[in-house]
C-alpha cells in the first residue's frame, strides 16, 4: 500500500526503494521528504487574489485560527475582513522586482546565544503557576488532545 | 506649581536640593490619578502601595545622583514587571488577571535608575488600535476635551502625561502608537530606531516592527528617560550594539546649517489645511534658526499604510497564537476536547479587532498566499526603506505631520476598520524603515486640540532627531500648555 502511494508520486522513487530495502526509521524520513515535496508543490502554486470572502470562507479561517463565530459573525466578518483585503489589495500593483524581501530592517543576521538554560531572570515554576489549569509534577493538566475528557 | 505638574529635570533639581522628598512628589501624583482619572480612564492598575513603599526607601537612602531616581511613572499595559498585574487591556488575561513573575527589561532599566512605577495605563487591546477603544476596560478619553479619543493604542500613557498623574510614561509604537496619541494630548514621544530598545518582557504584537519609547512633557525629559532604557539586551537578540551616546548632550539648541526635508508625499491636495499650516510653520521656525528646508520626494509613502496592514497582521496572527488558555489567561470549563478548548478560551478572551487581525494574518499567510501578501509586503518594505536611505543623503531629518486630523471623537470609526487604518498615513512610513520619529506640539488647532510635529530621522540617529526636536520646542513656545481639567 505504501510502495504504491509512492510509487504514483514518484517511480524513480519506488524503485530505489526496493533496491536499498529501507528499515523503518529510514522510511519515516523519506516519507517526511515526501510529505514536504508535496507541501512545497502547493506553495508554488498561486491561488488568484480575492478581495472579497464569502461566509464559508470566514468561517474555514476561523476555523484554521482556532475561533468560534457566533452566529450571523460570518457575515460582519466577511464585510470587514473584505473591505480590509481590497485596501491591502494596493500592494499587488507596486513593481517589487528590483527588491529583496525585507525581515530584519537594521540588517542583523543569525544572531546566536549559547544554548543554556537560564533561570536567573525567572524560575520555571514561577511560569507555571500563572497557568488557570491543574499543574502536576511540573507539568501543565490539558484537557484530552483526542475526544472527550 | 504643583508637584505633579513638574518635568523630570524640574523634579530632579528639587529631590536633589532635599527641596521636595520622593514620597511628597509621588504622593502627589497618586492624589492627581484619584482626582481626574475618574473623567480620563488612563490607569487601568494603581500599585501605590508598592509605590509608596519604594518612594520611603529612596527618600531614606537620600542618592539623588540618577536623574531618574524618585521620579515616579506609569507604564502601558503591556510591559511585564513582576508581581504587578498586565492585562494588555484584554479579557484573554483579565479574566484571571496574568500577574508576570519577571519583569521587562525596559522597567527593570528604570527601577534600576531609581525611577517610581506607578500603576499601568489603558491601551487598545494587545494595543490594536488607534484610539485605545478597543480595550476591555473601555476608551481613554482626551484630557484636553473628553469627547475625544486621547488616541492609541498608547492612549492612556499619553492622557495620563497630559494630565500630569505621572511624570512621564511608557508607551509602545508598532504603527504610530507612541506618535499619534501623543500629538492628539499635546506631548513629545519618541519611536526609536528599531532594536534601540529592548522589546523583552513587552507583550508582543508585530515582532519586526514592535518598539518601546518614553512619553514626556518635553524633549529633554525624553533624552533622559530613552537614554536610561536604550541599548543592546541579551535578552532581545533584536537590540543593536551600537553605543548609546549621551542624548542630553546632543541638546545645544543649534540647528544651524542643518538640512531639513519636506516630502511633497505628505501634503496632497484635500489634506486638513490647519494640519499643513501647522508643519509649514515649524519650517518657518526652522528657517528662522538657521537651517535649510530641502524639498524632497518619497515616491512610495502611499504604500506604507497597506504594507503595515499585511505585515502586521501577519505577526499577529502568529503572535497570539499563545493565548490560548494553557500557560496564562482565560480559560473554560468542560471543554469537550484540546481543540475545543482553544476555539473557546479564544473566542471567548479575544475582540473585534484582534480577531479581525488574527484572521486577515491567517489567511494571507495560508499555502498559496504567503508570496502575494506578506512576500510581497516585505519586498514594498525594501522599497519605501530605499526611499528614506535615499533622502538622508541629501538631508539631516525630515519633517512631516503626525495626524490627518485633530483627535477625533469617541466612536467616529467605530463600524469601519479601515477608516481606523487611515489615521496611520502618516505613521506607517518610518515603521517600515525601522528609522526614530517623534511628536512634538506645534499648535492647536480652531478646535483648541493639541497639533503634533514629526521629526524624522536615519536609522540610530536619535540624537540628532531629539536636538532638532528641542531647539524646536524652545522656539516655538507650545511646550508646557495644559489641559483645563
Amino acid at each position: 500500500m505504501q510502495m504504491e502511494e509512492f510509487g504514483s508520486m514518484n517511480d524513480e522513487y519506488a524503485h530505489n526503494t526496493t533496491v536499498f530495502c529501507m528499515n523503518n526509521t529510514e522510511f519515516i524520513i523519506l516519507h517526511s521528504a515526501f510529505i514536504i515535496l508535496k507541501y512545497s508543490a502547493v506553495l508554488h502554486y498561486t491561488p488568484p487574489i480575492m478581495t472579497a470572502l464569502t461566509a464559508d470562507q470566514v468561517r474555514h479561517i476561523a476555523k484554521l485560527a482556532r475561533l468560534n463565530l457566533k452566529e450571523g459573525e460570518e457575515e460582519k466578518f466577511a464585510k470587514e475582513l473584505s473591505a480590509i483585503l481590497t485596501y491591502i489589495d494596493a500592494l499587488q500593483k507596486v513593481n517589487t522586482k528590483s527588491a529583496e524581501a525585507t525581515a530584519q530592517i537594521t540588517g542583523l543576521e543569525s544572531i546566536f546565544r549559547e544554548d543554556r538554560i537560564r533561570t536567573d531572570n525567572v524560575q520555571p515554576d514561577a511560569l507555571l503557576a500563572t497557568s488557570p489549569l491543574p499543574i502536576i509534577d511540573h507539568q501543565i493538566q490539558t484537557p484530552s488532545a483526542h475526544g472527550s475528557t | 506649581m504643583s508637584l505633579h505638574a513638574l518635568t523630570i529635570t524640574e523634579a530632579h533639581e528639587k529631590l536633589r536640593k532635599k527641596e521636595i522628598s520622593c514620597e511628597e512628589l509621588t504622593r502627589s501624583c497618586l492624589e492627581r490619578i484619584e482626582k481626574v482619572d475618574g473623567a480620563l480612564n488612563a490607569v487601568v492598575y494603581r500599585n501605590f502601595d508598592r509605590a509608596l513603599l519604594e518612594a520611603k526607601k529612596i527618600d531614606s537612602e537620600g542618592k539623588f545622583s540618577s536623574p531618574l531616581a524618585g521620579i515616579p511613572y506609569l507604564a502601558k499595559d503591556v510591559y511585564c514587571e513582576e508581581g504587578v498585574p498586565t492585562t494588555a487591556c484584554s479579557n484573554v488575561l483579565r479574566s484571571k488577571d496574568y500577574v508576570p513573575p519577571f519583569d521587562s527589561t525596559t522597567t527593570k532599566r528604570l527601577k534600576a535608575a531609581g525611577a517610581i512605577s506607578i500603576g499601568k495605563t489603558n491601551t487598545d487591546e494587545f494595543t490594536m488600535g488607534a484610539s485605545t477603544e478597543t480595550s476591555c476596560y473601555g476608551v481613554t478619553r482626551n484630557p484636553w476635551d473628553t469627547k475625544r479619543v486621547a488616541g492609541g493604542s498608547s492612549g492612556g500613557s499619553a492622557a495620563a502625561v497630559a494630565a500630569d498623574e505621572c511624570i512621564f510614561a511608557l508607551g509602545t509604537d508598532t504603527g504610530g502608537s507612541i506618535r499619534q496619541p501623543a500629538a492628539f494630548c499635546g506631548l513629545t514621544g519618541i519611536r526609536p530606531t528599531y532594536g534601540r530598545t529592548s522589546r523583552y518582557g513587552v507583550m508582543s504584537m508585530a515582532s519586526s516592527l514592535d518598539t518601546i519609547g518614553p512619553m514626556c512633557k518635553n524633549v529633554e525629559d525624553l533624552a533622559i528617560v530613552l537614554q536610561a532604557i536604550a541599548g543592546a539586551d541579551p535578552l532581545d537578540g533584536t537590540t543593536g550594539k551600537k553605543p548609546v551616546p549621551d542624548y542630553t548632550k546632543a541638546l545645544t539648541g543649534n540647528v544651524k546649517g542643518m538640512k531639513i526635508g519636506l516630502p511633497k508625499e505628505y501634503f496632497a491636495d484635500g489634506m486638513n489645511e490647519e494640519i499643513r499650516a501647522s508643519v509649514m510653520n515649524a519650517a518657518d521656525v526652522f528657517k528662522k534658526l538657521g537651517a535649510t528646508i530641502v524639498d524632497i520626494s518619497l515616491p512610495h509613502t502611499a504604500y506604507a499604510t497597506p504594507c503595515y496592514y499585511v505585515l502586521c497582521p501577519c505577526e499577529v496572527s502568529s503572535n497570539m497564537a499563545r493565548y490560548d488558555g494553557i500557560r496564562y489567561g482565560h480559560t473554560v470549563k468542560n471543554a469537550e476536547n484540546l481543540v475545543d478548548y482553544y476555539h473557546r478560551a479564544r473566542s471567548e478572551g479575544f475582540g473585534n479587532e484582534v480577531k479581525r487581525r488574527i484572521m486577515i494574518g491567517t489567511y494571507a499567510l495560508s499555502a498559496g498566499y504567503y508570496d502575494a501578501y506578506y512576500r510581497q509586503a516585505q519586498k514594498v518594505r525594501t522599497l519605501i526603506s530605499r526611499d528614506f536611505a535615499e533622502a538622508y543623503k541629501t538631508v539631516d531629518v525630515i519633517i512631516a505631520p503626525v495626524t490627518p486630523g485633530t483627535a477625533f471623537t469617541v466612536g467616529a470609526h467605530e463600524s469601519d476598520p479601515v477608516a481606523m487604518y487611515l489615521e496611520d498615513i502618516f505613521l506607517s512610513p518610518q515603521v517600515m524603515a525601522g528609522i526614530p520619529a517623534l511628536s512634538v506640539p506645534c499648535g492647536f488647532a480652531k478646535n483648541s486640540m493639541p497639533l503634533g510635529l514629526q521629526i524624522m530621522g536615519p536609522q540610530w540617529g536619535e540624537e540628532t532627531v531629539l536636538r532638532v526636536a528641542d531647539a524646536y520646542e524652545k522656539s516655538a513656545g507650545f511646550a508646557g500648555k495644559k489641559p483645563a481639567l
